[in-house]
């Protein structure tokens, strides 16, 4: 029969001192361990999140930056392209789409080096949050164990004290073991058990770390990356502004070329028409001059020139 | 072309054997004799040509011919072969095939003097002379007139022609004018 005594005084005493104990030794330099292993972990996972979210951030504003330099290129191309003749204007499309062509090609790869990115990043932080919760997962069970390990001391004093009417002594003196007990299982059983804990809990910060360094490293690997493309969209405004620029001097270069041979060819034409000219009227003049000299000819010639004709013809005769 | 040189062979074949029996100077007058009736009666080309006559009778009037012409026979066959063969037709450029092949084998020149007026008979012996001392060959001179020729003359012997006419030096004198030689 549970009666109400002196003993319970004792009882209280017990209680608290053990509770004090501990609350001391064991619970404070659990709960400390904990909160820094959480501590460390979490911040980990933080980091490599913040990593991932600066990538994003990277590529969602390369990808504003792309978008603007190709538009002002394009803006600039096609203010040199209005200039250009209108006999041109197909080339200059050409070299337009050409333009274009290269730039939706940098934009797929960015959009696919992006998506891989993500990916990557994505994997990462699917490892952190897995090993993050196997760790959390052993915490929980190492917990529930320690708490039976001193339940059945506390049942055991309290059904020997109904017992025996000096139980107050055998409390004492069960209390005084127990408190050898939890001094022997810290310093053997408990002491080994945390130590080990902490080991792994080293380790769990250590592959945290690792985790964070791999991030770190993936994303300089990404920024030097989102550099080169930086270097790459120069390259490819430099080059549409350049082909813009050439194409622009060779229609006017050609432009001039075709005014030049216009107006040399009018002017062969036109040395040709003077040439042309000069023949007929020397035709003319031939034609005519013959003519006249028939007439001529014809009214003047007298028999006694017929005959001096002849004979001079006959003398300067050649058969062979 | 074909016609000359068709007409070319037949008159070989003759004056070959005109060659082996000396008689090509006959055979010429003879064959030059029958061209004339020919000339003078062209409607027998037609009834030596017409297959509706038999042959027979196609030589028959052709051996009246030869007959009338006083053709010996080797002039006679030939006829007839011309006849058979159809070569009739090209009688007359035989006959002139022939008459050059005879030239030239009697080593005579036909010249033919050609002017817009008659020349006189002192002239045309120049000329004559001339080309004998030329060509060491006789040469015979006839005269054609051509008033086109306004003045001077043209002499043709054989295929060779000598222009000294005015009107081929008014067309010089135009050629020249023309590629501005003026």
């Amino acid at each position: 029969m549970l009666e109400i005594d002196y003993s319970i005084t004792y009882q209280i005493a017990a209680f608290f001192v053990l509770l004090f104990a501990l609350n001391r030794f064991l619970y404070k330099p659990v709960f400390a361990m904990l909160e820094e292993r959480k501590r460390l972990t979490e911040g980990t996972v933080k980091s490599a999140s913040s990593m991932e979210e600066e990538a994003r951030q990277g590529l969602v504003e390369y990808e504003k930056r792309l978008k603007e330099a190709a538009k002002a290129a394009q803006e600039e191309s096609g203010v040199l392209r209005d200039k250009a003749l209108m006999k041109e204007a197909e080339i200059m499309e050409a070299a337009r789409e050409e333009a274009q062509e290269e730039l939706q090609k940098m934009r797929l790869e960015i959009a696919s080096d992006k998506v891989s990115a993500v990916k990557d990043l994505k994997q990462e932080a699917k490892g952190f949050s897995k090993s993050i919760a196997e760790k959390i997962l052993e915490r929980s069970v190492a917990a529930i164990a320690l708490a039976i390990v001193f339940l059945p001391s506390d049942v055991f004093a309290e059904g020997v004290a109904e017992e025996n009417p000096y139980g107050m002594y055998w409390k004492i003196f069960n209390f005084i073991l127990l408190a050898i007990g939890i001094v022997v299982a810290w310093k053997k059983w408990i002491s080994v058990s945390l130590d080990a804990r902490s080991v792994g809990i080293k380790k769990a910060m250590e592959d945290a770390a690792g985790a964070k360094a791999e991030a770190e490293a993936r994303l300089a690997e990404y920024k030097e990356k989102l550099a080169l493309l930086e270097s790459k969209l120069s390259e490819i405004k430099d080059k549409i502004m350049a082909e813009a620029e050439a194409d622009r001097e060779r229609i006017f270069k050609e432009a001039d070329e075709s005014v030049r041979k216009l107006k040399e060819q009018a002017g062969l034409f036109a040395e040709q028409e003077v040439k042309q000219a000069k023949i007929e009227i020397r035709n003319e003049v031939a034609v005519i001059a013959v003519e006249m000299a028939r007439e001529i000819l014809s009214r003047e010639l007298k028999a006694e020139d017929q005959e001096r004709i002849l004979k001079g013809y006959t003398e300067r005769l050649r058969v062979n | 072309m074909r016609k000359a040189a068709i007409a070319k062979r037949y008159a070989s074949a003759l004056i070959a054997i005109g060659k082996v029996d000396l008689f090509h100077e006959k055979y010429r007058s003879e064959l030059a004799k029958v061209a004339a009736v020919f000339a003078a009666e062209p409607t027998l080309y037609k009834a030596l040509l017409n297959p509706m006559h038999k042959l027979e009778t196609r030589l028959e009037l052709l051996g009246k011919v030869c007959e009338a012409a006083g053709a010996t026979e080797t002039v006679k066959r030939f006829m007839e072969i011309l006849v058979e063969k159809r070569g009739i037709r090209l009688l007359h450029d035989i006959d002139a095939a022939y008459s050059k092949m005879q030239d030239e084998l009697s080593g005579r020149l036909r010249v033919e003097v050609q002017a817009p007026a008659p020349i006189t008979d002192a002239i045309l012996g120049s000329i004559k002379d001339k080309i004998a001392a030329e060509t060491k060959k006789e040469a015979i001179v006839s005269f054609s007139a051509r008033p086109e020729l306004i003045g001077g003359m043209v002499i043709k012997i054989g295929n060779t022609i000598l222009d000294g006419s005015v009107k081929t030096q008014l067309e010089k004198a135009k050629e020249k004018l023309l590629e501005g030689a003026f």
